[in-house]
């Protein structure tokens, strides 16, 4: 169960151990560069001034309903929808480990939003990709390749081993 | 039996010759669901087998992609985790590991399943061998020439045993493959763009993805030549890298020659589908070679020495392999070679001259050719592969029979009837006696057989002592006796190692043994017992036919003094 907690900076949603700050959308300015990551509407969009950003942006709604992903304004846009958990997954790929500190994750103005299992699903999502990638972030050679892989445990050392292996077949 | 992996993700090749294995565990347990593993460069083209449930795709080239070239180690990552948590997925009934490679190993280990056969490797590097025909496919090489099977043969007894069914149960059939029609077409348009003949059109692949096995180029030419005058277009096979080398034979045939070059025009798919439609398709040991052998078009496949037809003969009757009649071949030392006698024994002309009695349908008389024997394929009554000679020389007729013994001592011992090994002497030598009786060598062939049981007797004093010396270990009293008999132990042990390294495939079966039973006195008593059974059997049935091949000699002699 996600516990939800309000801050002066916004919503912060703790699970595990791990908390994710959920900031307040309105009246707040965006860095630029940063990662996006958008839980809400479309009406919300327009107000949080991302139009125009050079950050990437992830729109996540469950409807679908949503914008079409070529919105003008926005440079570079991922939309989910429905179930598609994947999808944050694939959009996380294009990041680099180094901007995982940058990531930011904004709401609607539903405080209630976060008790629906699509959105705590999303978070849980987010959470474990942008932990592994920082982790991942070291890894930049075969040699990194293998350290990591040394020290690695369980289903994390499979994969490491198999890329191993992979990078080694004839 | 529900659920059944396959494990074999590298070079098409070999995932072809998996194919009859497939197909016949569908026929045999027709209730099952097959699952196939493969890397990402193959998987697509078994989208169209129908025996097949579900391809699970290694992304090998992805993986290997990201991080050699793109430099992108996280998307390699994503890629294989996908993978990994996709493998786990499954539960397996049955896993059946056809590849002995790291990760072929370490993939059937971490895959759930209730029962595994092959080689697998866990989290902490350690291997392990199930079935005994996995350690036979596994250790083979270092005798090959004493191997009576041809790796499809291995591919179906490692089912058998890791299905659990007995011997013999999956029913054998030849190398097939599927595809669809919109392939087919491809290669009717570049018949006909191309204006070629298409009742009188060859094909010939120069190249080999091993370079030992690959016929000189510059040869090549003389068969467009000859070809061109019998009324054959010729078309080049290959993949886009031997494009060059194709284009410059065919430039080397001369401006009007009728040569046509299809390397790298083809997705594997258009190119069994271009085959197909090839009278003789000339190769040398290629994944080609199988894919023809696959369309049923008919082959003549020339293998150098490095090669083996026994081992990976086109698995399929009615195809033809032309092979150096050579005491070295098959042979690991195509490096240190300075001569490459075996390059120069295959002629064109020869060549050529077979290649229109195979299209022609006509018989074969071996003594027109020199240096170079060739074999007709076919399935033998024990359901391997098998190579038949117009003729064969002193020396290919004593190494058919080791064949036989060896074949027959493996599958009864790895089949608990063990015992069953003499009484199968004599069939041994009814199947040989024609091809005895015909050769003018007998004395050359009594020779071999001799020198052959000197080799075993040798060898049985060498597997006493490790009995003995295996005995005296279990019942040691104190640590002197104890080393001593670790001494004898280890010298035994040496020499069983330096057995195999000569090819004696009773010094594969050791260390073979002692590497999955482990090396306790009971256990090397055991195998020792078992080494000892055998080079008596061998003896026995080598004595047998040295009697028989020595008394028709003497019935021979008798009647030519009569004359």
């Amino acid at each position: 169960m996600y516990k939800v907690s309000r801050s002066e900076k916004g919503l912060e949603v703790e699970k595990d151990g791990k908390k994710a700050l959920i900031r307040k959308a309105e009246g707040e300015k965006f860095p630029e560069g940063s990662v996006y990551v958008v839980l809400g509407s479309i009406t919300f969009f327009e107000k949080c001034h991302l139009i125009g950003k050079e950050s990437p942006v992830l729109l996540v709604e469950p409807a679908g309903e949503l914008l079409e992903p070529q919105h003008p304004g926005f440079t570079d846009i991922s939309v989910i929808s429905g179930n598609d958990t994947a999808g944050i997954g694939e959009f996380f790929q294009k990041i680099s480990p180094e901007k995982m500190d940058d990531v930011i994750i904004l709401r609607n103005r539903d405080a209630y939003m976060f008790e629906r299992a699509f959105y705590q699903e999303v978070l849980s999502v987010i959470n474990g990709l942008i932990m592994e990638r920082k982790k991942s972030g070291n890894i930049g050679s075969f040699e990194e390749l293998r350290e990591a892989a040394g020290n690695a445990s369980g289903e994390e050392k499979e994969v490491l081993e198999l890329m191993l292996l992979a990078y080694s077949a004839e | 039996m529900k659920k059944i992996l396959i494990i074999q993700p590298y070079r098409f090749g070999d995932i072809l010759q998996v194919m009859p294995v497939v197909r016949s565990i569908r026929e045999a347990v027709p209730a099952s669901e097959i699952h196939f593993l493969t890397d990402d460069y193959f998987a697509e083209i078994l989208d169209a087998n129908p025996y097949i449930k579900k391809t699970l795709v290694f992304p090998k080239m992805k993986c290997l992609a990201d991080m050699k070239y793109r430099k992108d180690f996280l998307s390699a990552k994503a890629a294989m985790k996908d993978f990994v948590r996709e493998l786990k997925k499954e539960e397996y009934d049955r896993v059946i590991n056809l590849n002995f490679s790291k990760a072929a190993s370490r993939i059937a280990e971490i895959c759930r399943g209730a029962c595994k056969a092959g080689r697998l490797i866990d989290a902490g590097g350690r291997r392990t061998l199930n079935g005994n025909w996995a350690a036979y496919m596994l250790f083979f090489t270092a005798a090959r020439k004493n191997n009576p099977y041809n790796i499809v043969d291995m591919f179906y007894k490692v089912a058998e045993e890791g299905l659990g069914l007995g011997p013999g149960t999956l029913k054998r059939g030849g190398l097939y493959f599927f595809a669809p029609e919109g392939d087919h077409v491809a290669a009717e348009r570049f018949i006909k763009d191309n204006g070629i003949n298409p009742e009188k059109v060859v094909g010939i692949q120069a190249g080999a993805s091993k370079k030992h096995r690959m016929a000189l180029n510059e040869k090549y030419h003389l068969l467009v030549g000859e070809f061109n005058r019998a009324g054959y277009d010729v078309v080049f096979f290959g993949g886009g890298g031997e494009k060059q080398a194709a284009q410059a034979v065919i430039d080397a045939s001369g401006e009007k020659a009728r040569a046509f070059n299809s390397c790298g025009a083809f997705t594997i798919r258009q190119n069994y589908a271009m085959l197909s439609r090839m009278k003789l398709f000339i190769t040398a040991d290629t994944l080609n070679m199988h894919l023809a052998a696959a369309a049923a078009a008919p082959v003549l496949a020339i293998f150098y020495a490095e090669a083996y037809p026994y081992e990976t003969g086109p698995y399929a009757p009615g195809m033809h392999v032309a092979y150096p009649a050579m005491a070295c071949a098959p042979c690991h030392e195509a490096d240190l070679c300075a001569g490459r006698e075996c390059v120069g024994r295959i002629k064109m002309d020869e060549i050529f001259d077979a290649a229109m009695k195979i299209i022609n349908r006509e018989g074969f008389a071996m003594k027109n050719y020199s240096g170079i024997n060739i074999y007709l394929t076919g399935i033998d009554s024990c359901y391997r592969l098998e190579l038949q000679a117009g003729m064969e020389d002193a020396e290919a007729i004593v190494n058919g029979i080791y064949k036989e013994l060896y074949s027959s001592y493996w599958e009864g011992i790895f089949s608990g009837a063990i015992d069953a090994f003499s009484s199968r002497v004599e069939d041994i030598w009814e199947k040989h006696v024609e091809e005895l009786e015909n050769n003018p060598d007998k004395a050359a062939i009594l020779v071999m057989l001799k020198e052959k049981v000197s080799e075993y007797t040798r060898l049985n004093s060498m597997a006493m002592e490790g009995f003995d010396a295996a005995e005296a270990l279990q019942g040691a009293r104190d640590e002197n006796a104890k080393n001593a008999a670790l001494r004898r132990l280890s010298a035994a042990e040496a020499e069983m190692k330096k057995a195999m390294h000569h090819g004696e495939m009773l010094g594969s079966y050791y260390v073979v043994e002692c590497g999955r039973a482990g090396t306790d006195a009971a256990g090397l008593k055991k195998i020792y017992r078992n080494i000892k059974r055998a080079v008596n059997g061998f003896i026995f049935a080598l004595a047998f036919f040295m009697q028989k091949i020595h008394e028709h000699k003497l019935e021979n002699d008798e009647e030519m003094m009569i004359v």
